[in-house]
């Protein structure tokens, strides 16, 4: 006898599956119930404020109350007479920031794992990461005392070693490398700290194996560290391309002078100066989604390819 | 199911999309609609006295924004201005206060989220948000009020009709009160007299090729007497200083969006002839090193300079705010050259800004904000406001010359934004001249401000503009003001040609709408003036 | 062990300690720098006088910085915000971290895809700001807390360390043993992720000391903001503008030379507490952390 019972039918399966699933591992759930609540209420509810970059927001207006106007806002910011240039200089910082940031940084935090003198690499983990707190507004005043091109300590330098000093302060060709350099200087430190984290929980017994199987220092790196942070790097990797068009104001805009804004001209200092007489909260709105998307896009693209050559990706 | 990630997104945006419905409900602190404030008094609430003071009978209570002045370590309830004021008026504030930058972004949430302040105060609420939000009614129109409760402002505005002019809107209304302030000079030119004797000049030059001489003459002559030539003949501060001190020597003086208004005609400055003649001028001082070569490095040494003693002239208020006191009595300023095209400009800005005050919509008494903020343009609120109580923060000497009085251990910057309230962002009122000081820096300011012959000029008056012409305005603006400054730095450094890409700059400008700019100001500048 | 270097290994290793010595000098000579030149003035700074030593030695910084009241107040309360914060922030991701590392848990691209998009799409500061008011949390302990709670590329990276250092084989032994998720979780998986929440611990205290944006938009007491807003007023450098009467020329002078003279001392009182916290950190990243559990 063919027994039609509920246990046949698969929409019975499917509950039957969730139920599983919900009995099973109700305490997973439990645990990320609060990220999910939290993100709710601060993430998500507030979401409907996307809609401000098609709009003309009059604050008395409210967001609902406020006119449609589409894609002016970012018909506006393609159309300015900048923006090659804008788009350019922002996509040359942040790509120039990530090919030298994200190797070094990882360079950077094998060479201190390499390190035995226990006060050595304690030294120099603290004194890496102390520049990470630096105000923007200090850093960049340093760099102008430090780069000015007679009284700087670096063309000082130069000059004692034979070289002609250089304008660096009011070079646009030298901003590029002034920024970049100086941000690294300031983060690795910090950034090299999750780093250090991972390659410390790699099994020495990796390690002993392959000295014991006659591999030297760099082999070890190479065939042991490297993989062992190779998760990490991947996801930090997909992770950074989700903010790379998001180039910061404050360095830049302080670093700017009139000879240099050839190069210094980028998303957000543009922006900025768009909307310095007042009242442009949906270009400035419109300009962020834009760039939200393109880093989306960008992330997207970015964890395809990582899924395709690793096994590590972000989903 | 193994559900795709990507569908899972999409579905998540879609989602989203749809969370669109969801209301934009917020909680308001107003009263519907706009209050009608003349009838709001009228209603006699007994406890308000239409004039003397107090101002209330019952103390009442009221939300203030405000900037604050960052020198202060003081909060406002601890001014003495704030403190005099609610003795006398029985007005109490409730203050929140900000440094400048953060103010606006909180103005602005705080308006769009509807739980604005009954009354901004030194607010420097800028031209295009004071005309939205008066237009939407977030900012009431004062005039009405001010008729009927605000005598002295009144008299200010009806007497002179530029300050009038500079605040109230072309449909008549006025949504902030001004700061009235009847010196106008931002900054003077000011050489080094001493050195200038020295090097056989009596008298100061009075147009540029006699300026050149003696800088030539600072130069080469070592009037510092060190053995070296490490004098700087002129210090500019960069792009900036080349605006405000150098273009007047040609005639011309950039205002708003680098625009200038003569004989009702409004010019965009930089493209103008005046200012291709002082670019060559510019350059070939720079070559000979007449201006200072760093100009457009960095924009902190002008009291490093200073200190040194090789500042031949330069722009500042006051030659103390770049030179240690020992040499300021060595410069004097350099009066306003004559130029080429016979005309006289200066820097200077308006005499009355608005943006100081505003009444919300908020706001349940705004009779007595009125009657409040009045006082402030009074002889005796203006004394409060800026200098404190006689006795108590200044004091006559028996010359009659009044002077600060600084306890021990304090210093006149904290000292001053403890006891006064004018320091800092544009503060409501009226700038009060007490006379004679014995600080004779004061004392020479007020004279060379007198002594000038640049008052009355004013290049850009102040206007409204309608929301388009805003955002074109600004859309302009952004781009032609970043060209402005990269061309102009390029040439003076030499980096570009200035006869042969003259033709190019000009072109480019007007592509990016320097001529659009000058049609939107003088499309509100005609219906404003004319 | 005796371990033999070999020839090559002896090249790296004194290319890895010169290259980390001339790096140390890199680091520590700008912070030098800021050490010196918070007892010097500032024209002699800016005059490029100050080099290997002060110049113009002034304790005039630091007095001032001593008398400045905000200082020690925003100290106080990004001092609470940032345990208080910091110790939500750790509860929340973790425990996000772990379900999300379980290939088994079901809704793990649900939730990813969840976390993820709200990284890109952000309704702004004003939807944002109308919300936390409904909720009454305006200037309160809770606004600096809550809505910063969630960090999602915090817990990715926990995720994918929670991925890499607990095998399944772990957590199906732990399965036979009778064992719940939630007492797995506290019994094994945390104890070996001592790295981890070190790392995070850091982010997380760091992220609260310095925020400033948060405290700017949802506090309106002044006793209740934290340092970095009363650093942002008395480093200020605002830009002069046409309107500005010579009161406010002379105000903002002195404001600027206050400013320049204090500002490299401020920086050190303000940092130190994050510096203190390192060493405490460091200690977690040690090698050899797993090597118990495997053979467990």
């Amino acid at each position: 006898m063919i027994k039609i019972g509920k246990s046949n039918d698969i929409s019975h399966r499917f509950a039957k599956v969730i139920k599983n699933e919900a009995t099973r591992n109700y305490d997973l759930y439990l645990m990320i119930l609060p990220a999910l609540i939290l993100l709710g209420i601060f993430a998500y509810a507030p979401m409907y404020g996307v809609q401000i970059a098609f709009k003309d927001f009059m604050p008395a207006n409210g967001i609902l109350g406020s006119e449609w106007v589409g894609l002016e806002h970012f018909l506006r910011f393609f159309s300015s007479f900048n923006f090659v240039r804008i788009m350019r200089n922002t996509i040359v910082l942040s790509l120039y920031s990530l090919i030298v940031n994200f190797p070094l940084t990882i360079v950077f935090a094998i060479m201190i794992n390499e390190v035995r003198a226990k006060w050595f690499k304690k030294t120099i983990q603290m004194v890496s990461y102390a520049p990470y707190f630096i105000s923007t507004v200090v850093l960049v005043g340093m760099i102008q005392v430090f780069f000015h091109q007679r009284t700087g300590l670096v063309n000082i330098l130069l000059m004692k070693l034979g070289f002609e000093p250089a304008t660096y302060l009011t070079s646009a060709t030298a901003f590029p490398h002034l920024y970049i350099w100086s941000g690294l200087w300031q983060g690795i430190g910090y950034s090299a700290v999750i780093y250090i984290a991972a390659l410390s929980g790699i099994d020495p017994q990796l390690h002993e194996a392959a000295i014991i199987d006659g591999a030297g220092k760099l082999h070890r790196i190479w065939y042991v560290d490297l993989p062992g942070i190779m998760p990490t790097a991947t996801i930090m990797l997909i992770l950074n391309m989700g903010h790379i068009l998001n180039v910061g104001f404050e360095k830049v805009y302080l670093m700017q002078n009139p000879l240099n804004l050839e190069t210094s001209q980028i998303i957000s200092t543009h922006v900025y100066e768009v909307g310095i007489q007042g009242m442009e909260y949906s270009f400035s709105a419109a300009i962020g989604l834009f760039q939200s998307i393109a880093n989306l896009i960008l992330l997207i693209g970015v964890n395809t390819l990582c899924k395709k050559l690793s096994e590590t990706s972000l989903f | 199911m193994r559900v795709r990630f990507t569908a899972m997104i999409t579905c998540m945006v879609l989602l989203t999309c749809l969370l669109t419905a969801c209301g934009d409900s917020s909680t308001s602190n107003e009263s519907d609609g706009v209050l009608d404030p003349v009838n709001q008094a009228s209603e006699g609430n007994g406890n308000f006295n239409v004039t003397g003071y107090p101002i209330v009978n019952e103390p009442v209570k009221m939300r203030m924004m405000a900037i604050i002045n960052p020198a202060a370590n003081s909060e406002f309830e601890d001014n003495l201005f704030f403190q005099t004021m609610e003795e006398m008026t029985n007005v109490q504030w409730i203050f929140e206060t900000y440094e400048a930058a953060a103010f606006e972004e909180k103005k602005n949430l705080l308006i769009a989220s509807k739980s604005y302040p009954d009354v901004f105060f030194k607010a420097g609420i800028n031209r295009a948000d004071e005309y939205n939000f008066g237009k939407q009614g977030i900012l009431l129109d004062h005039l009405p009020l001010a008729e009927q409760y605000a005598p002295n402002l009144m008299a200010y505005l009806d007497s002179h009709p530029e300050f009038r002019n500079a605040v109230v809107t072309p449909e008549g209304n006025l949504y902030t009160l001004p700061s009235i302030d009847k010196d106008t000079i931002i900054g003077f030119n000011i050489y080094n007299k001493t050195w200038a004797e020295k090097e056989g000049i009596s008298k100061a030059p009075t147009d540029v090729d006699a300026l050149e001489e003696m800088l030539i003459a600072f130069r080469d002559g070592d009037p510092n007497n060190n053995g070296q030539q490490d004098e700087i003949p002129y210090f500019l501060n960069g792009e900036w200083h080349f605006r405000s001190s150098f273009l007047s020597f040609f005639g011309i003086y950039p205002g708003d969006y680098q625009l200038m208004v003569w004989d009702d005609k409004t010019m965009y400055v930089p493209t103008t002839d005046e200012y291709r003649q002082a670019l060559i001028t510019a350059r070939r001082w720079f070559t000979e090193r007449l201006i200072d070569n760093d100009m457009f490095v960095n924009e902190n040494m002008q009291t490093v300079k200073g200190s040194e003693g090789i500042l031949g002239m330069f722009y500042d208020w006051h030659s103390t705010g770049t030179v240690p006191e020992e040499m300021a009595k060595d410069y004097d300023i350099l009066p306003v050259l004559k130029a080429a095209n016979g005309r006289t400009t200066w820097s200077s800005r308006n005499p009355a800004a608005s943006g100081a005050f505003a009444i919300t919509s908020a706001c349940e008494y705004p009779e007595v904000a009125m009657r409040w903020v009045d006082y402030m343009y009074s002889e005796e609120g203006s004394i409060l406001a800026d200098y404190g109580i006689e006795g108590i923060s200044y004091q006559f000497n028996d010359k009659n010359e009044w002077e600060w009085v600084i306890p021990e251990g304090e210093e006149l910057i904290t000292m001053r934004a403890k006891n006064t309230i004018r320091p800092g962002k544009g503060c409501p009122g009226i700038v009060w001249n007490l006379g004679p000081t014995t600080d004779w820096i004061t004392n020479e300011v007020n004279e060379w401000e007198q002594a000038n012959a640049y008052a009355g000029f004013i290049p850009t008056p102040k206007l409204f503009y309608s929301d388009e012409d805003t955002k074109a305005i600004n859309t302009i603006n952004a781009d032609l003001d970043a060209y402005r400054k990269e061309m102009t730095a390029k040439f003076i450094t030499g980096e570009v040609e200035i006869d042969a890409e003259w033709e190019n700059y000009i072109a480019t400008s007007k592509q990016i709408g320097c001529d659009k700019l000058v049609s939107i100001y003088q499309k509100n500048y005609d219906a404003m003036y004319k | 062990m005796k371990i033999h270097e070999t020839h090559e290994d002896r090249i790296v290793n004194t290319i890895f300690y010169i290259l980390l010595a001339v790096l140390t000098l890199i680091f520590t000579y700008p912070l030098w720098f800021i050490i010196i030149a918070s007892v010097s003035s500032p024209d002699a700074i800016w005059g490029g006088n100050v080099v290997l030593l002060p110049s113009h030695i002034t304790l005039l910084g630091y007095k001032k910085i001593f008398v400045e009241s905000r200082i020690w107040i925003g100290y106080r309360n990004s001092l609470i915000y940032m345990v208080v914060g910091t110790l939500v922030n750790l509860a929340v991701t973790v425990a996000a971290a772990y379900p999300l590392s379980r290939r088994d848990f079901k809704a793990r691209n649900f939730c990813m895809a969840y976390f993820v998009i709200t990284m890109f799409f952000s309704g702004g500061m004003i939807p944002t700001y109308l919300i936390i008011q409904k909720l009454g949390i305006i200037d309160t302990l809770w606004v600096m807390v809550l809505p910063g709670a969630v960090n999602v590329t915090n817990i990715i990276i926990t995720r994918t360390f929670f991925q890499n250092t607990i095998p399944t084989e772990l957590h199906e032994a732990g399965m036979l043993d009778g064992c719940t998720n939630f007492r797995f979780f506290l019994r094994v998986v945390l104890p070996l992720s001592s790295a981890i929440i070190a790392v995070m611990t850091l982010f997380f205290a760091v992220g609260h000391w310095n925020s400033y944006f948060n405290a700017l938009l949802y506090l309106n007491s002044r006793d209740r903001m934290p340092l970095q807003m009363f650093l942002r007023e008395i480093l200020t450098k605002s830009q002069i503008s046409n309107s500005m009467s010579t009161a406010d020329m002379i105000v903002m002078g002195e404001q600027y030379k206050l400013s320049e003279t204090i500002k490299y001392g401020v920086i050190i009182v303000a940092c130190l507490p994050v510096m203190i916290m390192f060493p405490f950190i460091q200690k977690h990243f040690v090698k050899g952390v797993m090597i118990g559990s495997l053979k467990g």
